[in-house]
């Protein structure tokens, strides 16, 4: 295995058949932003961290000879150390660079292809690689130990998770999900689908029968799913989606015309260099989001080094040309939702709107016009999904007894037949628990094992389905072709696992398999990891603590040197003098480890720098200094 | 090539497909169904002086039955009626490991160029008939 | 596969109250769901997984009309054959040939309209034939030689219902939209 980055200090597993004390955690996993609920006392609750804050930025950084950071401490260093700050990591889970292709071209880090199981691994640049799973892994470490500090029980309490994924995840992205659960030392009693976890939210308070649409369009993937509430009991109706088509597509899309307009500027290919990109997709993102508040938004991007600069002028209509195919793939995906259900649109009683990317107005426009009515926005698009994940952790730890919901499978399953077509078992929108049995047989005269391929998806031939598999079936009697009767049985359980038998009835050989994740980790990299994990858990919390001190120190640094000229023309002397002692310190810290004396140096730069931003604050005269960390408001002058 | 992947090539470059003239007198058609899985196959063969000299089929969806198809109408070409009313899958008997196939695929191409035989048998007398008669 | 009606406790026959299903489905969901039996023991666990199987197995099956009038020919002794059709007139075939072509080709041209028009059509004859089914299977005798010619009759009715859906799900899937 590649080298591997410490990974957060884990307890002990619970015992089997011994339940641990604590709730059970509702994890939002997002491809931007990751939220941890619990159910207490009846209801969701999003827990927060000591400074009230729920998101946690899905941003990993591994900065060379340190462990890594997380959060919002990983996003300060995305444009200092962009090759070894991994964002968006949920869009990679269970992919082969094949999938990739157009994704690694706007990402800042480095893909590339590993060994034999055609994973894919982010390359730091410094000899190590990281996989999706583990970089998934360190967010889902910092949700617990959020967890474990906002509910002050300990971390081995808190060891069982129902985590979310995108209903429209295929079964590699929901192992690589599970897996990556479990080398944060957590079980996962359920992988939960996000509208479905929407939808558990939204009917928490209404009593009576209803049919909802969630259109749930996330960071990184779009899900429509349409169900049934039923007092308590939700039924999942039908599911369809895209797993490439979210928030950062409308990013790219913006990104791309920032390009375009560079090429006229510069001959530098600014896709090709890691920081350039980090900065054009913080830009595009930007952009965007002022675009949703106001008719016109600036795209800024000054590029010093290479004497490049942009500030360019888009208006909504211009944004809203750029992203209405994007918005109309979604309404396409609705429609076939509805078809599939056999429900049309006067038999909905309610669209409801979930994930951050339907802040934008067109998107609601959109949506609007589609089903003829104004769509429900009344929930928070952020935590909607983490609170029906801890609703749903409620029903599987016994709490809610009035509760049950009742999915589906979003993706069909069945084996390759012949000539390399697939033949389906269990169809999309199957529920689950689910069965089948289909019989075959075989083609040539005295064939004696038959090759039975698993694959998931809709397309007509196996090539173009997701291949989940392969076993033979082996010492069937020699038989002319047609003769044999090859029965093959599929078993779907609640959380999506796949087992598949075959048997050839006249002569009785069988043959079975639990399908294992192809473009995941196998059972023994899951283990080594783990061990490795325990081996270092002792003196990870602290190195992390250093770490992320670092982080701020160098981020206030960073901000005060850039500014040293103002705090010269507007500080008094002792001010100054404070100033660049504190400074001093800072820089001596650089090989610092022990977390008090660091945090020492940092608490005293930021109070030394705190008349330089008050001087900023003079000099911007915009916004508000409440409520704002020193590092942000001397970043201002960006 | 191996058999196996002869059979994919077939399906992924099917030979033969296509539609001869339905009513001439020397084309005999034969149109099969699989009601398990609601496919058809239509198959043709155009016949001079007791050979078979074209094959045309046409089918949708089933990959084992477009690959059959494909490669029992390659085999057709300049046979005798007498062989083909003779025609198997295969005579291959070896440990393949190949995938399986829905019962009916593996029976379709078969009964489609014996359907079509049929039909140009059928058209064949009744052209007899008619020349007696006038 | 068992008997699906008597799974849900429904009484046998194609004319089904579609919303006593779904609330038998529910009951019994209520009753057999895994998540029923977190906190028991893991055997209790499995046996409850493998009865929802069945209900959702049996579920899907009723809850499809042309499913559901298969299910009634197997518990007649009529399932369906495994060889090619037998019973179906080579113009009828000929004719679902066409159909199946142009499909085919609306599909290959990516044209919506056209999928959603041809598929409209179909929706509506396979509605019609199904419906016409099952009044014909609801009819039939109990005593099984009395219902013989009945069930042939069904059962080839059914088989040209097959190659209907076929067609249906090749328009179906032309129009999910591919990223």
């Amino acid at each position: 295995m590649t080298d591997l980055p410490s990974l957060p200090s884990l307890p002990t597993l619970p015992v089997a058949g011994q339940q641990p004390a604590g709730p059970v955690l509702g994890i939002d996993l997002g491809t931007t932003n990751t939220l941890v609920a619990v159910w207490q006392d009846g209801v969701p609750r999003v827990l927060t961290g000591p400074d009230g804050e729920a998101l946690i930025p899905s941003v990993v950084s591994f900065p060379t000879g340190r462990p890594p950071v997380v959060g919002a401490a990983a996003l300060e260093r995305a444009r200092l150390d962009p090759q070894r700050t991994v964002h968006s990591a949920k869009r990679l889970l269970g992919k082969g660079l094949a999938d990739l292709e157009r994704e690694s071209a706007s990402l800042p880090y480095q893909l590339v292809e590993a060994g034999q199981r055609d994973l894919v691994l982010i390359d730091l640049g410094d000899g190590r690689q990281v996989s999706p799973v583990e970089v998934s892994a360190q967010i889902l470490g910092a949700a617990r130990r959020l967890a474990v500090d906002a509910l002050g029980c300990g971390p081995e309490d808190l060891s069982r998770a129902v985590v979310t994924v995108p209903a429209y995840f295929d079964d590699a992205q929901r192992q690589a999900t599970r897996e990556a659960a479990k080398l944060a030392g957590l079980k996962v009693l359920r992988i939960l689908n996000e509208p479905t976890a929407a939808a558990l939210a939204y009917g928490l308070d209404r009593k009576g029968a209803s049919r909802v649409l969630v259109y749930d369009l996330g960071g990184g993937t779009f899900d429509a799913s349409l169900l049934q509430l039923d007092d308590g009991v939700y039924r999942v109706l039908a599911t369809a989606g895209d797993t490439y088509l979210g928030g950062d597509d409308l990013d790219r899309e913006l990104m791309e015309l920032a390009v375009g307009l560079l090429r006229k500027k510069t001959d530098r290919d600014v896709f090709a260099d890691p920081a350039a990109r980090t900065a054009l997709r913080m830009a595009a993102e930007r952009c965007k989001k002022e675009l949703s508040a106001s008719p016109e938004a600036d795209l800024v991007y000054h590029d010093p080094a290479a004497g490049v600069a942009l500030r360019e002028r888009v208006s909504r209509g211009q944004f809203e040309q750029l992203i209405r195919p994007l918005v109309a793939r979604t309404l396409e995906r609705c429609e076939q939702v509805l078809r599939d259900a056999g429900v049309d649109n006067d038999g909905l009683d309610q669209v409801v709107l979930v994930g951050g990317s339907t802040r934008v107005p067109l998107v609601r426009e959109m949506v609007a016009e589609f089903f003829g009515r104004q769509p429900h926005t009344g929930l928070d698009p952020d935590q909607v999904v983490a609170l029906g994940a801890a609703a749903q952790a409620g029903v599987l730890s016994g709490a809610t007894a009035g509760m049950l919901l009742l999915d589906v499978t979003p993706l069909s399953l069945g084996i390759e037949t012949m000539g390399g077509a697939v033949s389906k078992l269990i169809h999309r929108n199957a529920p689950i628990p689910a069965r089948a049995i289909e019989g075959y047989t075989t083609y040539v005269d005295g064939q004696t094992a038959v090759k039975l391929h698993v694959l998931q998806g809709e397309r007509e031939m196996a090539a173009d389905c997701r291949s989940l598999g392969e076993f033979e079936l082996r010492g069937i009697p020699p038989m002319p072709a047609g003769l044999p009767k090859v029965a093959v049985e599929f078993t779907l359980d609640a959380d999506g696992l796949l087992r598949v038998r075959a048997k050839e009835e006249r002569s009785g050989v069988a043959a079975e398999i639990e399908i294992q994740p192809k473009h995941g980790l196998t059972d023994a990299d899951v283990e080594g990891m783990l061990k490795a994990a325990w081996d270092h858990a002792e003196g990870d919390m602290q190195r992390r603590r250093s770490t992320d001190l670092h982080t701020q120190l160098q981020t206030v640094r960073r901000a005060v040197e850039k500014n040293l000229g103002l705090a010269r023309q507007t500080l008094d002397g002792k001010a100054l003098e404070r100033l660049q002692e504190a400074l001093e310190d800072a820089v001596a810290a650089a090989a610092e480890e022990a977390p008090d004396r660091l945090k020492g140096v940092l608490d005293e730069l930021e109070e030394a720098a705190y008349p330089l931003a008050e001087a900023l604050m003079h000099q911007v005269a915009a916004g508000s200094i409440a409520d704002r960390r020193i590092d942000e408001l001397l970043g201002k002058q960006d | 090539m191996a058999y196996s992947d002869k059979v994919i090539d077939h399906y992924e470059h099917p030979r033969n497909v296509g539609s001869l003239d339905k009513a001439a007198p020397e084309v005999g058609t034969g149109v099969v169904g699989a009601p398990e899985c609601g496919d058809v196959m239509k198959l043709q063969i155009q016949v001079e002086d007791g050979v078979i000299v074209d094959a045309k089929f046409k089918t949708f969806g089933c990959g084992s039955a477009i690959a059959s198809s494909s490669l029992a109408t390659e085999w057709l070409k300049g046979r005798s009626l007498d062989e083909a009313t003779a025609i198997r899958n295969s005579d291959i008997a070896q440990e393949l490991a190949l995938p399986p196939v829905k019962i009916h695929c593996s029976v379709l191409a078969e009964d489609a160029i014996k359907q079509a035989i049929a039909d140009y048998q059928k058209k064949q007398e009744q052209l007899a008939e008619a020349s007696e008669q006038g | 596969m068992s008997d699906p009606f008597a799974l849900l406790g429904l009484p046998r026959g194609f004319r089904l109250d579609e919303t006593e299903l779904h609330r038998r489905h529910l009951e019994l969901s209520l009753r057999w769901h895994p998540d029923r039996f977190v906190l028991r023991p893991a055997a209790e666990r499995l046996q409850a997984e493998d009865e929802m199987a069945r209900l959702n197995q049996a579920y899907g099956l009723l809850r499809d009309p042309a499913r559901r009038a298969e299910a009634l020919l197997a518990l007649r002794g009529a399932p369906a054959g495994e060889g090619t059709d037998a019973t179906s007139s080579p113009e009828f075939l000929m004719e679902m040939m066409e159909l199946k072509e142009e499909a085919a080709e609306a599909a290959a041209e990516r044209d919506r309209a056209r999928l959603q028009e041809l598929l409209c059509g179909l929706n509506v004859k396979l509605a019609q034939e199904v419906e016409e089914l099952g009044g014909a299977l609801d009819e039939l005798p109990g005593d099984p030689v009395e219902a013989a010619t009945g069930v042939a009759a069904a059962r080839a009715r059914l088989t040209e219902i097959a190659y209907l859906r076929k067609t249906r799900e090749t328009l179906e899937r032309a129009l999910i939209p591919r990223a």
